[in-house]
């Protein structure tokens, strides 16, 4: 026992003077990476101290801009820095592995992109995933299409972070959107609708009406979602029209949600037939809200509705109504 | 008839150490089985998170699910509003706060109105759950996502029913208004619903003490150790069933407990089972044993999982008596909920639910300190009576002490391993040394504390207790 007391006093100790040791290192790397012109000493730093150079440099890419930012890629691209990435990036350690990754991505040269494509084979899944990130980023056309089409085989989690990783407004994001939505695969056109409406961008790419009459509930779902983004097919109004009578009632949430954005007049009264007969809160809750952003008629019969009774959806057009009147008043200020 | 009386006693004090030192291994071999699981699955959970890369992706994604953060209050006013402004403050794409007034004779809900420039509102709740009648909804006009509910008390389960009725998003964020979230709390704790969105129904974090940190603005800024032995006491305790017990049972998914200070759960799920249930005391415990019984009766594939980082800090008792109270309280719900579902035992369709978690929670946890007290009583009897060497007695007290060192030791040393919120070595050697003395005094009275919960129960108790609060900071600054 007194052993392992000792131990852990020793460890804990020691622990703390490598941490105040990585500390000083680090500042010494960061006052070189801001200062420093001098290209042996950072090629010294690589050669010594190459995990906290990893830890300084990942850090600072991830919030530095402009000048400084190319200043710190060609630091990075002194040959002793790259070969210490090169390495780093089949580190069996993870977290410094997915460092390297991070960091070669942002280099532009040949080694560097093959090492980021090399490490989507690495043994760590956590390491995986960040090599697909960068090389969305990063990879050549067919690569980015490659790692796109594998988005529905992957779990929500890695999906989220995938989408960040995404440069939206590329000619290869438009290409496998309309790809997909154009397709047969389900699960694709998913992970499609779901990148649109992640990306909240507007997508040229046609979007085909078929998918609001889709069998997959899913399918319709996410198509109402990420509506408001798309390039509105001609006969809109009567895909909306028909979100509303959608015999699932998360479909016409969803449409009704498309109306608050879109808001589309002529379908008010499909709007308030809907706000009437919905028995779940949420679709009655997007119908209110559509009916208070269109304004004039729309908004006073809801005032109306609002007053006319105690019932659930009485509550929530008062509910609407008072945001509505509270965001006014804010706007007034 | 030829009735010894010493030769009786001796017989039946032999048969009973013959139990207790059963008992006593078996008690023993699950908790270091427990701490070992927990030791090499948080060794693999370090090595897995990618801190920087993975909550930047969270801040700014459509599709992470919004969270309503459920705080039910009675009689805070001494931490409410640094709690409320702690959640606000919450790195979370898209969140709301819901604050359940649960009938406060303070100044609770005044605080609430003032503080934040609160409004009567028209919103409406659904009536998913029975609860006691709402008094008033309360709301922020400048958009801040908080809303209070005023209503007639009912106690915490009630009012955290409420709280789910309320609620607008699809997971509900049950926390203590008296404790202080992380500020990346609700992304950690959210990461398993984006992990396996389809399975995972509820999830814990970790809930650690705040005694003695420096706070301000609603967040510990300096971690630190109470100078208080009582509540170094309580750290290691807390060390040792969360990074240990809670991450081997979530590691088999039969996680029987997810804090009341702390827990993410799919409202549908709650609803589901029927809510909080508002006549046992140990209502956290309740609701995560029958999510569990329903989703088996189910045949769903479900996951009810611990995180060991997200981080929620909370005051504990800094007296004896209130100490009591609290370990009182705990106890009678552990024995309610598994008295509860006692057909959930050994049944085969509840797999190691019914063979392995609720067994254990009814044998080492419920009765355990029933067993260990007639034990300590027995042997005392026993030897003053002359029937037992001394030199045995002692032998087997120093076996239960040294081992009950290695366990708490060990747990002192998961936290370095794992998630070293202790920053100086101070406070390691501190927590060793209280994690030797907590088995001369402390922990034969909580054993005392929680066998009168046995007694309690059987006479019909069912408060909660008052627990005093000395508000976020006080204590460090008291120091």
């Amino acid at each position: 026992m007194v052993v392992m007391v000792a131990g852990i006093v020793a460890a804990k100790s020691s622990r703390a003077r490598a941490e105040q040791i990585a500390g000083q290192r680090r500042k010494a790397i960061q006052d070189l990476l801001i200062l420093g012109r001098d290209s042996s000493a950072f090629d010294q730093v690589a050669r010594e101290w190459p995990a906290e150079l990893l830890e300084v440099a990942d850090e600072a890419l991830g919030f530095l801009m402009g000048a400084e930012r190319q200043r710190i890629l060609k630091l990075i691209e002194i040959p002793a820095c790259r070969s210490m990435l090169l390495r780093a990036v089949k580190s069996d350690e993870p977290r410094e592995a997915t460092r390297a990754v991070r960091i070669l991505s942002e280099c532009e040269t040949e080694d560097c992109r093959a090492a980021v494509v090399g490490a989507m084979d690495h043994p760590s899944t956590v390491v995986r995933a960040a090599a697909s990130k960068a090389a969305l980023k990063t990879g050549d056309a067919n690569l980015k299409l490659r790692i796109l089409a594998t988005i529905p085989k992957v779990p929500l989690w890695e999906r989220v972070v995938m989408f960040h990783s995404v440069y939206f407004d590329t000619e290869v994001v438009q290409r496998f959107i309309e790809d997909a939505l154009a397709g047969s695969d389900d699960e694709l056109k998913i992970a499609a609708l779901d990148l649109v409406h992640a990306g909240r961008r507007f997508v040229s790419a046609p979007v085909p009406p078929k998918l609001a009459a889709s069998v997959n509930v899913e399918v319709r779902i996410k198509f109402f979602k990420a509506l408001p983004y798309c390039r509105l097919p001609e006969d809109s109004l009567a895909l909306l029209g028909a979100g509303l009578q959608d015999p699932d009632w998360r479909v016409r949430a969803m449409a009704a949600k498309a109306c608050t954005q879109l808001r589309p007049a002529p379908l008010a009264p499909n709007l308030l037939a809907l706000f009437r007969n919905a028995t779940q809160p949420a679709e009655i809750r997007h119908a209110a809200q559509a009916l208070a952003a269109m304004g004039g008629e729309s908004q006073l019969q809801l005032e109306r509705l609002a007053g006319a009774g105690h019932g659930i959806t009485s509550q929530i057009a008062a509910e609407v109504v008072e945001q509505r009147i509270i965001a006014l008043m804010g706007a007034r200020k | 008839m030829n009735f010894n009386f010493s030769v009786e006693i001796l017989r039946f004090s032999n048969e009973f150490e013959r139990v207790v030192l059963v008992y006593f291994f078996a008690l023993n071999f699950t908790y270091f089985f427990l701490m070992l699981i927990g030791f090499f699955e948080l060794l693999k959970y370090g090595a897995e998170l990618d801190e920087r890369e993975d909550f930047g992706a969270l801040n700014s994604s459509e599709l992470v699910p919004p969270v309503s953060v459920l705080a039910p209050a009675y009689n805070e006013a001494a931490t409410v509003i640094e709690s409320v402004k702690a959640m606000l403050a919450l790195s979370y794409p898209e969140f709301e706060v819901v604050v359940i007034n649960d009938g406060s004779k303070d100044e609770t809900l005044d605080l609430l109105i003032q503080e934040f420039n609160l409004y009567r509102s028209s919103r409406p709740a659904n009536q998913d759950l029975p609860t006691k009648p709402i008094r008033g909804v309360y709301r922020s006009p400048g958009g801040l996502p908080l809303v209070v509910i005023d209503k007639e008390n009912g106690g915490k389960a009630d009012a955290l029913n409420a709280g789910i009725c309320s609620a607008r998003y699809p997971l509900v964020c049950a926390v203590d208004s008296d404790s202080l979230l992380e500020e990346t709390a609700l992304k950690r704790v959210v990461l398993p619903f984006l992990r396996d969105p389809e399975q995972v129904l509820a999830v814990g974090g970790i809930v650690r003490i705040a005694n003695g940190c420096s706070t301000s603005g609603g967040r510990v800024t300096e971690v630190a150790l109470s100078s208080s032995w009582l509540v170094r006491f309580q750290v290691v305790e807390y060390l040792r069933a969360f990074l240990g017990g809670r991450v081997a049972f979530s590691t088999f998914n039969c996680l029987l407990v997810i804090s009341g200070a702390f827990g993410l759960f799919r409202k549908s799920a709650v609803i589901a089972v029927g809510g909080y249930n508002t006549s046992t005391v140990g209502e956290d415990m309740e609701l995560i044993v029958r999510i569990h019984r329903w989703a088996r009766q189910q045949k769903k594939e479900y996951r009810v999982v611990f995180q060991p980082d997200p981080i929620c800090w909370t005051e504990v008792p800094e007296s004896l008596r209130v100490l009591k109270r609290q370990r009182n309280r705990w106890q009678r719900g552990t024995i309610e909920t598994v008295w509860e579902h006692k057909s959930i035992l050994f049944r085969p369709v509840f797999g190691l639910l019914g063979w392995i978690a609720l067994p254990y929670f009814a044998i080492f946890e419920g009765i355990g300190p029933v067993i260990e007290l007639i034990g300590y009583v027995l042997t005392a009897v026993g030897v003053s009576l002359g029937l037992f060497q001394p030199r045995i007695a002692l032998l087997f007290f120093i076996c239960a002490v040294v081992n009950g060192i290695v366990l708490s030791v060990s747990a002192v040393i998961l936290e370095e391993l794992s998630t070293k919120r202790y920053p100086k070595v101070a406070h390691m050697v501190w927590l060793v040394i209280a994690s030797i003395f907590e088995n001369f005094g402390y922990r034969q009275l909580t054993t005392l504390w929680r066998a009168q919960a046995l007694w309690d129960i059987l006479k019909g108790k069912k408060c909660w207790g008052v627990m005093e609060r000395k508000g976020f900071g006080q204590a460090a600054a008291a120091q």
